[in-house]
C-alpha cells in the first residue's frame, strides 16, 4: 500500500488514502485543491474539460534527461493519484516557481479580465505559451488559448495582452527556480482505499499483475473520457513504458497507444502535415496533453476522431496480453457500437501507420458545431492515390455516420479506376446513401450528416486540386 | 507597475485567483448545503408530496415545501404567476420547476435524500413550441399593440409589397458563476445573504415577504459576481429565497449553488420568437407600412417578459422612420423555463426582425441593403419621431453610416466580393452593414432612481457605496473614476465597497445598461454636496473669506490667490471642526414613461447609436466561415473609461455572434433540455474572434443628459453582431433563421453542375 507523493506550489504533499480523512481515490485535482487545500484560485465552471477555467500546470522530470517539463491540464479531468511523482502548480504558486506576474500585468493593462472567473485559467494557459517561447502571433495565441473559454471579454483584449508581451522577455530565464520532485521508487505503485484501488503500473508485466489482482478494474490512460466518476478500482496505464514508445522506420510509424495527442502531432506532423490542423481541432490543448490516442481508439466510439485516420491510412492496431501480441487491421478493430477486438486480458499496445511507397494524397476534416473543442457531427479522413488523372486507390473513412467509424466501401469502389475529378466526386456521393444511414441527435440531423458526408468528397477533391487548404 | 498599484484593481485580484465568488467563500462552521428539487415533468399536476423519507436520511437537517413558507408563496416580479415552491395541487410549468428544498451536511447527502421524496403527478401534455402556444392563445398577459398611421389603407396603395417571416432561438447566459447564494441567520434575528445577483433589493424584498419579515431584517450583499448578462436580474431571487428559507428552517448558514446542468435546466434564457410580416415600400426601398406579428416564447411564467416585450416593441422600428406601422406582440406561454432578461432585453430580437425586412426589400428591388437602410433612417428635422412619438435627438445615424462606408471601404469591398464570388464555387464572401439605436432607461418610471453614499475618513481616504453590482462590466472602476474626477482625488485613494442593501436601500437592478449612468449620477450628487459643505472649511484653512476653489491633484486650490490645502488636510480639519464627512447622493430620471393605451410617451432618456460592417467568408461545403473583418463605429458620448467601453463592445459583439451563429438550444418532445452543458451547447471560443476587429468610438457627440456626458455601453453593441448573420445570409444568398449554425449554412453542392 503506497503513499501518494507530489509537490504543490513548492511544498511536499503525502497522502495516505487509507486514512479516514483522506480524499477519495476518485477525487479530481480540482476538487482536492478547492476542498482539501482550500485553494480556490482554480475555478470550477463546466466541470467537464470544456472551458479551461480550472487549468493548472503539471510539471514532471523527464525520465531520460531529468529536465523539468511543464504542461497545462484541466484539473477537473485529472484524478489526484495521477500527480504521483509530479509537481502541481496553481495560480497561487509563488512567483519564483511560476512567474505569471508579467502576464497578469499585461492582462490588467489591456483590461483582459471582466467578471474574472476564467482569468486564472487564462493566465496559466498564457503562461505555458510564454514558457514554451511560442511566437506571439494571432494564430499561435489562438491555438494556445483555444481551450479556455471566456464569456465576457470577447477575447480581443486577451489577444492584445498577449501580443503586448515579448515572448523572449516574458518568462525571464533565471527568474524561476528549479522545481523539486518527490523521490519515488521505480516500480508499480498501488494506492488503496477500502475496496477500491488506483494502480500505476510502469511495465506491461506490472499491468498483467495488476489485472490479476484486480480483475474487472477499469483501464484508463488519459482519464479525459468517462472514467472520472467511476468509484471502483482503476489501472492507470499512462506510465507504461512500452505504451509510450514511438518507432519510425522507412515503412511505418508506430505510435505507442499511451502517446498523447500532442505527442502524435509532434511525431506525425513531419510526415503528414495535414494531420496537424486536424489534430488541433481535437478537444483542447489541456486535454490533448493528457488524452491518449489508444483511449480514443479502444473506446470504440462512433465519433472517436482518431479511427477515421487509422482507417484511411490502413493502419494496424497492435494489441498485447500475457498470451502474446496480435496485429489487427484498423478496419477490423472496431467490432460494434463501443466494442473493439480486445480480449479481457489485452490492451492496445500501438498503432502502426504505414508510410505509403507511392505518392498518396491525404485529407481529413472534422465537422462540428464549433470548430474547436467540440464533438464531431461527422469526421472524415481520406487517402487517394492518383496516377495521371486516374484514381488508382482510395480509402474514405467516416466517423459519426454509423454505429462505428467506417469506410465508405461502395463509394470507394465507384471512384477506383475512374478519373479523379469534381464530376466523379459528385457522382460518387450518391453511393454514400448505400454506405451509411446516419441518425439524428443533438449534434446534427441525419440529413445534415449525409449532406456533410457528400460534400466531403468535393472538399477532398478541391483540396487535392489545390483550390484551398480544406479549412 | 509596483505590486501595490497592481492590487488597486479588482481585475488584479481576478487574475491572481484571489477573488472569492460564492463557491469560493470561507464558510462559517456548521454551514449546510442547500439543494433545490425539481419536477421531472414539463407539465403536470402535483397530487401528493411526502418528504418524510428524505428528512430521515442521514445528514439531512430540513426539507422545505410550499406549505412551510411563512409568508405568501410568491416570487413574481411583475405579474402574480410565479410561486416560490410548487404547492400540492399546483401545476408545474416546466421540467425543472422547483418543488421543495433540502438542507444537508453535504451536497451529496442532500441529493441522495432528494431521490427519496415520494410524489404523485398527473401528467399533462406539454406545449413546447411558440406556434402551438400562439394557436391555442396561451398568453401570459394581453398582447401588446403598437399602431402608427393607417397600415391597412396604405398597404392598398403601396407600389411594392413583400411578405416574410423569421424565427430565432434562445440563448443560455452561461455566466461562469452559476446561480448561488450564502444565507446566514443573524443572532439578533433576520438574515444576511451574500449572493451572485444583479438585483439585491428585489432579492431582499422577496426573501422578507416569504419569511414574513420586514425588508430591514434582510441584508443582501453582492461582491464581484461571475457574470450576469441579465440572467441574475430577476432570477437571482431564487437562490436568495431558497437559501433564506432553508436558513430560516434550520437556523444554520446555508450555501446553495446550482449545479451547472441544474442551472441550465432551471433558469430562463433569451426569448426565442417567430415573426411574420407584410411590408409595403416604394421604388427607392423606403418603407411605407409594416404589418407585423411577433410571438415571443416566454416560457412558463411572466418573470420580466412583460418588460422585455415592451422594450422590444419600442425598438421594432430599428433605426428607421416607419410612417405606418401595425405591430402586435404575443406573450406566448410554453412549458419551458421562464425566459428572462438577457443583454439586449428584446432589442436584438426586434433588430433582427426589422433588418430582415430591410434586407428583403433590398433583395426585391435588387439594391444593396445598405442603400435601403440609408433611405429609411430617422431624419434630423423631419421624420424624427419614433412610433411612440418620442423625438430622436442627437441623431448620428446617417453620419455614422457615411463614416462607416469610408472606414470599411464598403463600396470597393462590395465589388471585390462580387468578383471573388464569381471566381469561386465553394467559397462565398458576404457583407452586411447594420446600424444600432438603443434606448436607455427603464420604461417603468419608478425604476429610474438611484442612491449612493460617500464616506471620507479623517485620513483623507474615501470609501464609496453604489447601488449597482459589479459583474465584470467595470461599474466599480467607472464609479471610482467619477468620484476621482469630482473630488480631484487620485483613483488609488478611492475604495469601493461591495454592494449592500443595508447601505444603499431600494435600488433598481443593475440592468438596462444603466449601471454607470445611475451610480455615476448619484455619486456626483453626493460629491456636489460634500464639496459645498467643505468649501467654507477649505477657505478658512487658506485664510480666505471667499474664492473659487479647484478640486484637483489631491488638493483644493484657490488659483486667484495661489493657496492650496491637501485633500487629506481638509478631511482632518473638517473632522476636527465637527463637520460630517459622509454624504448620500440621489439621482432620478423624471418624465420617463408611456401610456399603456396608446404606447405614446418617452420610454427612454436618450438613444445610443452607431454602425457596423462585417465581412464573412463562408465555405458552402461545410458551413464553416471566417470573419476576416469587422468594423464598428460606436457612440459612447464622452467615454468615462475607454478601456472598459471597448471591452464591452468586444464582449457584446462576440456574445451576440454566439446567439446568431453558434448557440443552439434543443429540447426534446418531453420538454427536456438536451443541450445542458458546454459539451453540447457551444459558446464562442477564441477562434470565433474576428481576424481584424476595427473599432472606433464616435467622436464629438457628448450626451449632456448623462453623467460626464457619457452614454451607456453594456447592451447596445450586441446589435452589431447581427451584421455577422446578415453577411452570412448575403454569402449564402438567402435569409437564414437564427442561429445560423453550420447545419443552416451548409449547401449541398454534390448535385450542382
Amino acid at each position: 500500500m503506497d503513499l501518494l507523493r507530489f509537490y504543490l506550489n513548492g511544498k511536499p504533499r503525502e497522502i495516505d488514502f487509507s486514512q479516514p480523512e483522506s480524499p477519495p481515490l476518485s477525487c479530481s485535482v480540482l476538487h482536492y485543491l478547492r476542498q482539501y487545500e482550500k485553494l480556490t484560485g482554480t475555478k470550477e465552471v463546466c466541470g467537464a474539460g470544456d472551458c479551461g477555467a480550472c487549468t493548472v500546470v503539471v510539471a514532471h522530470a523527464d525520465e531520460v534527461t531529468g529536465s523539468e517539463k511543464r504542461v497545462s491540464a484541466d484539473s477537473c479531468l485529472m484524478r489526484l493519484p495521477r500527480l504521483h511523482g509530479k509537481h502541481l502548480l496553481t495560480i497561487e504558486a509563488p512567483q519564483q516557481l511560476l512567474d505569471t506576474a508579467p502576464i497578469r500585468e499585461a492582462f490588467l493593462r489591456e483590461r483582459a479580465s471582466q467578471c474574472g472567473v476564467c482569468s486564472p485559467g487564462m493566465v496559466l494557459s498564457s503562461y505555458i505559451h510564454l514558457k514554451n517561447r511560442l511566437p506571439m502571433n494571432q494564430e499561435q495565441i489562438r491555438r494556445s488559448l483555444s481551450g479556455n473559454l471566456c464569456r465576457c471579454t470577447g477575447y480581443q483584449s486577451i489577444v492584445d495582452a498577449m501580443i503586448s508581451l515579448d515572448s523572449n522577455s516574458g518568462i525571464k530565464a533565471g527568474r524561476e527556480e528549479p522545481l523539486d520532485f518527490p523521490e519515488t521508487e521505480n516500480r508499480m505503485h498501488v494506492f488503496v482505499q477500502g475496496n477500491s484501488a488506483y494502480l500505476l503500473p510502469l511495465t506491461l508485466e506490472d499491468l498483467y499483475a495488476a489485472r490479476n489482482k484486480y480483475p474487472g478494474a477499469r483501464i484508463a490512460s488519459g482519464f479525459t473520457g468517462s472514467c472520472m466518476d467511476y468509484k471502483g478500482p482503476v489501472i492507470d496505464i499512462s506510465r507504461i513504458r512500452e505504451l509510450l514508445r514511438v518507432h519510425v522506420s522507412d515503412s511505418a510509424i508506430s505510435l505507442g497507444a499511451g502517446c498523447s495527442f500532442e505527442t502524435m502531432k509532434e511525431q506525425m506532423g513531419p510526415h503528414f502535415p495535414y494531420m496537424i490542423t486536424y489534430l488541433d481541432s481535437f478537444a483542447s490543448l489541456q486535454v490533448r496533453n493528457q488524452a491518449s490516442i489508444g483511449g480514443n481508439i479502444a473506446d470504440g466510439s462512433p465519433v472517436g476522431d482518431t479511427m477515421p485516420l487509422c482507417l484511411a491510412h490502413d493502419a494496424v492496431c497492435v494489441v498485447c496480453g500475457p498470451r502474446g501480441t496480435r496485429s489487427i487491421k484498423a478496419d477490423l478493430f472496431t467490432t460494434g457500437y463501443r466494442t473493439v477486438d480486445l480480449r479481457s486480458d489485452e490492451v492496445l499496445l500501438a498503432v502502426e501507420f504505414p508510410i505509403p511507397a507511392e505518392k498518396t494524397y491525404h485529407f481529413a476534416h472534422k465537422q462540428s458545431r464549433r470548430k474547436n473543442m467540440d464533438i464531431s457531427s461527422v469526421s472524415f479522413a481520406a487517402s487517394v492515390r492518383v496516377e495521371g488523372k486516374t484514381c488508382k486507390s482510395v480509402r474514405l473513412a467516416y466517423g459519426g455516420m454509423a454505429a462505428v467509424p467506417a469506410r465508405a466501401l461502395h463509394t470507394e469502389r465507384f471512384l477506383k479506376g475512374k478519373v479523379f475529378s469534381r464530376a466523379n466526386c459528385q457522382k460518387a456521393s450518391a453511393w454514400l446513401e448505400k454506405d451509411f444511414s446516419p441518425i439524428s441527435d443533438v449534434r446534427g440531423s441525419a440529413a445534415y450528416r449525409m449532406d456533410v458526408a457528400k460534400n466531403m468528397l468535393i472538399l477532398l477533391y478541391e483540396s487535392y486540386n489545390g483550390e484551398h487548404d480544406g479549412r | 507597475m509596483t505590486e501595490d498599484k497592481f492590487t488597486q484593481y479588482r481585475e488584479a485580484a481576478h487574475l491572481a485567483g484571489q477573488t472569492r465568488y460564492i463557491p469560493d467563500l470561507e464558510l462559517y462552521e456548521g454551514t449546510l448545503r442547500g439543494y433545490a428539487v425539481s419536477s421531472p415533468y414539463a407539465h403536470a399536476r402535483l397530487l401528493e408530496l411526502d418528504v418524510r423519507a428524505a428528512l430521515a436520511f442521514p445528514g439531512v437537517a430540513a426539507v422545505v415545501t410550499a406549505s412551510d413558507i411563512p409568508g405568501p408563496n410568491t416570487m413574481a416580479p411583475i405579474i402574480e404567476d410565479e410561486p416560490c415552491l410548487l404547492p400540492v395541487g399546483g401545476i408545474c410549468g416546466y421540467l425543472g420547476h422547483v418543488v421543495c428544498l433540502v438542507a444537508a451536511d453535504t451536497l451529496e447527502n442532500a441529493k441522495k435524500a432528494a431521490l427519496l421524496i415520494q410524489w404523485k403527478w398527473e401528467v399533462l401534455p406539454p406545449v413546447l413550441s411558440v406556434e402551438e402556444s400562439l394557436e391555442k392563445k396561451l398568453f401570459l398577459f394581453e398582447p401588446l399593440h403598437l399602431i402608427r398611421g393607417n397600415t391597412p389603407e396604405t398597404m392598398e396603395k403601396v407600389p411594392f409589397r413583400e411578405k416574410g417571416s423569421l424565427q430565432a432561438g434562445g440563448q443560455e447566459h452561461y455566466y461562469f458563476e452559476p446561480h448561488s447564494a450564502y444565507a446566514v441567520p443573524r443572532h439578533q434575528g433576520g438574515f444576511f445573504i451574500r449572493a451572485s445577483t444583479q438585483n439585491p433589493s428585489d432579492n431582499q424584498r422577496f426573501a422578507a415577504s416569504l419569511l414574513q419579515l420586514r425588508a430591514s431584517d434582510i441584508e443582501v450583499e453582492a461582491g464581484c459576481i461571475g457574470g450576469g448578462f441579465g440572467g441574475k436580474q430577476a432570477q437571482a431571487n431564487w437562490s436568495v429565497a431558497w437559501s433564506s428559507l432553508l436558513a430560516w428552517k434550520t437556523n444554520k448558514p446555508i450555501l446553495l449553488i446550482l449545479e451547472r446542468d441544474q442551472d441550465f435546466r432551471i433558469s430562463g434564457k433569451r426569448h426565442p420568437f417567430k415573426a411574420t410580416w407584410d411590408v409595403g415600400f416604394d421604388h427607392l426601398g423606403k418603407i411605407l407600412a409594416i404589418d407585423l406579428s411577433v410571438a415571443f416564447d416566454c416560457g412558463w411564467c411572466t418573470d420580466v417578459s412583460y418588460a422585455v416585450l415592451h422594450h422590444s416593441l419600442f425598438h421594432i422600428d430599428g433605426a428607421y422612420f416607419i410612417p405606418n406601422l401595425n405591430v402586435v406582440y404575443y406573450p406566448c406561454k410554453t412549458n419551458k423555463p421562464s425566459n428572462t432578461a438577457f443583454r439586449g432585453f428584446g432589442v436584438p430580437q426586434a433588430f433582427s426582425i426589422i433588418e430582415s425586412i430591410v434586407t428583403q426589400i433590398a433583395g426585391a428591388l435588387g439594391k444593396d441593403p445598405a442603400v435601403v437602410r440609408w433611405q429609411n433612417y430617422y431624419g434630423i428635422k423631419k421624420n424624427n419621431t419614433t412610433p411612440c412619438n418620442m423625438l430622436v435627438e442627437n441623431n448620428i445615424l446617417r453620419t455614422a453610416h457615411r463614416r462607416m462606408l469610408e472606414m470599411s471601404q464598403y463600396n470597393d469591398l462590395r465589388k471585390q466580393i462580387k468578383a471573388f464570388n464569381r471566381k469561386n464555387v465553394s467559397i462565398r464572401r458576404g457583407l452586411a452593414l447594420v446600424p444600432g439605436k438603443f434606448g436607455i432607461s427603464f420604461n417603468e418610471s419608478f425604476l429610474n432612481q438611484a442612491g449612493a453614499l460617500i464616506n471620507i475618513y479623517r485620513d483623507g481616504s474615501v470609501l464609496i457605496h453604489i447601488p449597482g453590482t459589479e459583474m465584470g462590466q467595470g461599474l466599480y472602476d467607472k464609479s471610482r473614476t467619477v468620484v476621482s474626477r469630482e473630488l480631484g482625488v487620485s483613483i488609488e485613494n478611492i475604495r469601493i465597497s461591495d454592494t449592500s442593501t443595508a447601505v444603499i436601500p431600494n435600488t433598481t437592478s443593475t440592468a438596462a445598461s444603466t449601471g454607470s449612468d445611475f451610480a455615476g449620477s448619484a455619486l456626483k450628487d453626493a460629491c456636489d454636496k460634500l464639496k459645498k459643505r467643505l468649501h467654507p472649511i477649505a477657505l478658512e484653512m487658506m485664510g480666505l473669506e471667499k474664492g473659487k476653489l479647484e478640486w484637483k491633484n489631491n488638493a483644493i486650490t484657490c488659483k486667484e490667490v495661489g493657496k492650496r490645502v491637501t485633500f487629506n488636510e481638509l478631511a482632518l480639519n473638517a473632522y476636527m471642526s465637527l463637520e460630517s464627512l459622509s454624504e448620500k447622493g440621489f439621482y432620478k430620471r423624471e418624465g420617463i414613461g408611456f401610456e399603456l393605451e396608446t404606447m405614446e410617451g418617452r420610454p427612454y432618456w436618450y438613444y445610443v447609436m452607431g454602425c457596423a460592417v462585417t465581412m464573412v467568408e463562408l465555405n458552402l461545403l461545410t458551413g464553416e466561415f471566417r470573419v476576416p473583418d469587422v468594423w464598428i463605429l460606436h457612440d459612447c458620448g464622452e467615454s468615462i473609461d475607454q478601456g472598459i467601453d471597448l471591452g464591452q463592445i468586444h464582449g457584446a459583439f462576440i456574445q451576440g455572434m454566439g446567439w446568431c451563429t453558434l448557440e443552439k438550444l434543443i429540447t426534446n418532445e418531453k420538454g427536456q433540455l438536451l443541450t445542458n452543458s458546454l459539451d453540447n451547447y457551444k459558446i464562442p471560443g477564441i477562434y470565433e474572434l474576428p481576424e481584424h476587429f476595427h473599432i472606433r468610438l464616435f467622436p464629438g457627440n457628448p450626451e449632456p443628459r448623462n453623467i460626464h456626458n457619457s452614454r451607456a455601453i453594456g447592451e447596445p453593441p450586441l446589435i452589431y453582431a447581427l451584421s455577422v448573420w446578415l453577411a452570412l445570409c448575403d454569402a449564402r444568398g438567402k435569409m437564414l433563421s437564427l442561429p445560423a449554425t453550420r447545419e443552416e449554412l451548409i449547401k449541398p453542392l454534390y448535385n450542382e453542375k
